[in-house]
């Protein structure tokens, strides 16, 4: 059985100037152990798709379609149950960790907070064990850091507390949502090697979403792409390179700036974003397609191309052919 | 960057002189800065990279004067300004522009993008009326903002829209020099190539300077005449970018390098491995910071802290080991 299964996820957002369609579909499955990355344009829905596992989206939101995490239908999960899955199965990074930290709580009470909170220790032993996780996710002198505030830490220190926090309770799931950005590149390494060890000795499954392709293909078995609240292909992490098939993801590979190319101008993809305040039609990359066809204002299915592999474009396969790529 | 050289300029838009910052707190202090000594000249960007928390952010907050140093000096175009008050300080500010990371929380919400980009424009009494209306939309004309998006709400633009605006609102002025704290990290990739274009562009056309801080040493690379590379408050490497990117010298600048995440043609590059607790595994605190984790720890490292130094082949090294 996957540990996390959904299927055809929509979520509305009704504001009071309008309906933004913030994902409009999509199926994702996790298997015990496994680590899906997701990437993507900013505002394709990569947040909003994997918040709402744990039920944490606003009541704002419109949300249809079916979240299972563990066999349990997490739409029809009452509060408490919910309660007891957050911050516990499922341990949680997200983007902004000014947000999600008490400014007036010193660093070590929020970080053993999760095993109290679910009982999973006393005061003594969590205090050690955040201690043992603050070093783990490298804070150099984890004992005079315990009892500092979240201002006295920079801002990639309190990113690692956080994670830190998600994964002191040893969960089952990790959503970690661009947890690296602001992260120097070993400490980056670090907190990925340790995100791997966990997943061998805890056997926890990972969902990753990150704008740094490289690093989602270091960490993941599976990538998905979102654009425009779909997922526009879903491809083997190991073959990111080699055999991507969508345009959009084709643009997003060349925009990439790299250490041990030429020093010039970095190619984009011109155009701009896909308006959320519409229904999705068609394609939706259409608009800044090179290749678009008339036919592409009917929506493309995600469909296979080729073992493990799906892409949603009508010229997934006209493509391959044309970047000279065997079949 | 040598001591001598920075102590006979007299050009420089800015440097900073055994630059030290302290933060206190219940339980101790934090030394952000240690002894920083470094310089920017016109035409000669500077990257600052280095480990979070080595104290880039208060570095670049210090050398712009929001705070004071607890020792050393702040230089701008060959003022000692370190004592400055504000009013003082005010007219040089002027030729100093200041872009952050989260362009949202550095726009007024209230006012409309072209309220925001001249604001700084009726702050210090610049150009009137008609003139100073001209002059506004010829700044959002060149970072690429369209007429259709001067008169909304900062909320209504898109990340990479945001950031274009805080580059205007920081070029309003007419600055020498832009100081950017991970000014492109949160940006989508294609939006990050834009705004990177965007910025290597203003560099040639305007003649711009840049204090370049980020993670990412694939963008310092494409936008910085030099790197110095920081760890836990002091400057560890300092050299001409290309020079850096080839052959570092320190431990830590190539383990810095080698943990990029590449992606190549044959795929991506592995995670790196565990480098381990290094030869010692302990600080000794008056030794070298790094000695802890670095992999060519002698007992030397240990007593004795190493300075910034000057290597045959150019650059200069804060490492006992380093050839
Ligand atoms: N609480 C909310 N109310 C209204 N709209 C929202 C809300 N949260 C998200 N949205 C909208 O839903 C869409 C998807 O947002 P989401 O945060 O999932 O994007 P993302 O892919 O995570 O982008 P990024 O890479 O910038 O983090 C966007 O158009 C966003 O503006
Ligand atoms: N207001 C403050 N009070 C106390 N300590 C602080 C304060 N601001 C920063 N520090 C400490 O100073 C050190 C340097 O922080 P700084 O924010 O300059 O690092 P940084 O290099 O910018 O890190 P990052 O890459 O994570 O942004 C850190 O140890 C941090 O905890
Ligand atoms: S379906 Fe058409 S418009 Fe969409 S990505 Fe493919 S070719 Fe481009
Ligand atoms: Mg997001
Ligand atoms: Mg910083």
């Amino acid at each position: 059985m996957a540990l996390v299964e959904i299927h055809n996820l929509r979520v509305r957002f009704e504001t009071d100037e309008a309906t933004i369609y913030a994902v409009n579909g999509i199926d994702l499955m996790v298997e015990p152990g496994q680590s899906i990355g997701i990437v993507g344009e900013s505002g394709s829905g990569k947040s909003v798709s994997v918040t709402s596992i744990p039920r944490l989206l606003p009541r704002t939101a419109r949300v249809e379609g079916s979240v299972y995490f563990n066999g349990k239908d997490m739409m029809r999960a009452t509060a408490s149950e919910l309660q007891a899955i957050r911050g516990h199965q499922i341990g949680m990074i997200f983007q902004n960790p000014h947000a999600y930290l008490n400014p007036t709580r010193t660093i070590g009470k929020q970080l053993m907070e999760p095993l109290l909170f679910h009982h999973l220790a006393g005061v003594k032993r969590a205090r050690a064990m955040g201690m043992e996780m603050l070093d783990r996710v490298g804070i150099v002198n984890p004992k005079a850091r315990f009892d500092n505030y979240p201002f006295e830490f920079s801002g990639g220190m309190l990113q690692r507390v956080l994670i830190a926090m998600a994964l002191i309770t040893g969960p089952k799931l990790v959503i970690a949502d661009e947890p690296t950005t602001a992260l120097d590149v070993t400490v980056q390494a670090q907190i990925l090697r340790l995100l791997k060890e966990m997943q061998r000795e805890l056997g926890m499954s990972m969902i990753f979403v990150t704008h740094d392709l490289a690093v989602a293909s270091q960490v993941s078995d599976v990538i998905y792409v979102m654009y425009g609240g779909i997922v526009v292909e879903r491809l083997p992490a190991k073959q990111l390179i080699r055999v991507h098939r969508h345009p959009y993801l084709s643009g997003l590979l060349a925009s990439l700036p790299r250490v041990d190319e030429p020093v010039g101008r970095l190619p984009f993809i011109p155009g701009l974003p896909v308006n959320t305040r519409q229904p999705l039609s068609g394609c939706p990359f259409y608009a800044r397609c090179q290749w678009h066809l008339d036919q592409c204002q009917s929506a493309p299915p995600l469909t296979l191309v080729e073992r493990d592999h799906e892409a949603a474009c009508w010229l997934a396969d006209e493509r391959r052919v044309a970047n000279g790529q065997p079949s | 960057m040598a001591i001598a050289e920075i102590l006979s300029d007299r050009t420089s838009l800015v440097k900073v002189e055994h630059m030290t910052h302290e933060f206190r707190s219940g339980r101790g202090k934090i030394v952000a800065c240690d002894g920083l000594n470094l310089m920017v000249r016109k035409g000669e960007s500077l990257g600052l990279v280095g480990e979070s928390g080595s104290g880039k952010s208060t570095a670049i907050r210090l050398m712009q004067r929001f705070m004071r140093p607890s020792q050393g000096k702040i230089w701008w175009q060959g003022h000692d300004v370190t004592r400055w008050s504000e009013r003082r300080l005010k007219p040089y500010r002027q030729k100093m522009g200041f872009v952050s990371q989260d362009p949202y929380g550095s726009l007024f919400p209230n006012r409309t993008i072209l309220g925001n980009v001249i604001e700084p424009l009726i702050i210090h009494g610049i150009a009137e009326g008609p003139e100073r209306m001209r002059r506004a939309e010829a700044l959002m004309d060149r970072v690429g903002i369209a007429a259709i998006h001067q008169q909304v709400f900062p909320h209504e633009l898109s990340g990479g829209q945001q950031q274009r605006v805080a580059i205007a609102r920081a070029m309003a002025l007419g600055p020498d020099l832009l100081m950017l704290d991970e000014a492109v990290s949160s940006l989508d990739v294609s939006i990050q190539a834009q705004i990177i274009n965007l910025l290597q562009d203003l560099k040639a056309d305007l003649d711009l300077t840049y204090v370049f801080v980020s993670h990412n040493l694939a963008v310092v690379r494409l936008l910085c005449e030099s790197v110095a590379v920081m760890y836990l408050g002091r400057v560890v490497e300092f050299n001409r970018t290309e020079a850096l990117f080839a052959t570092p010298r320190h431990p830590y600048t190539k383990m810095l390098i080698q943990s990029i995440p590449r992606l190549t043609d044959e795929g991506v590059s592995a995670l790196p491995e565990d480098p381990g607790r290094g030869l010692i595994g302990e600080n000794s605190g008056t030794g070298c910071a790094y000695a802890a984790r670095c992999p060519l720890a002698v007992e030397r490292c240990l007593a004795e802290a190493p300075g910034l130094r000057q290597l045959p082949s150019g650059g200069e090294v804060a490492c006992h080991q380093a050839k």
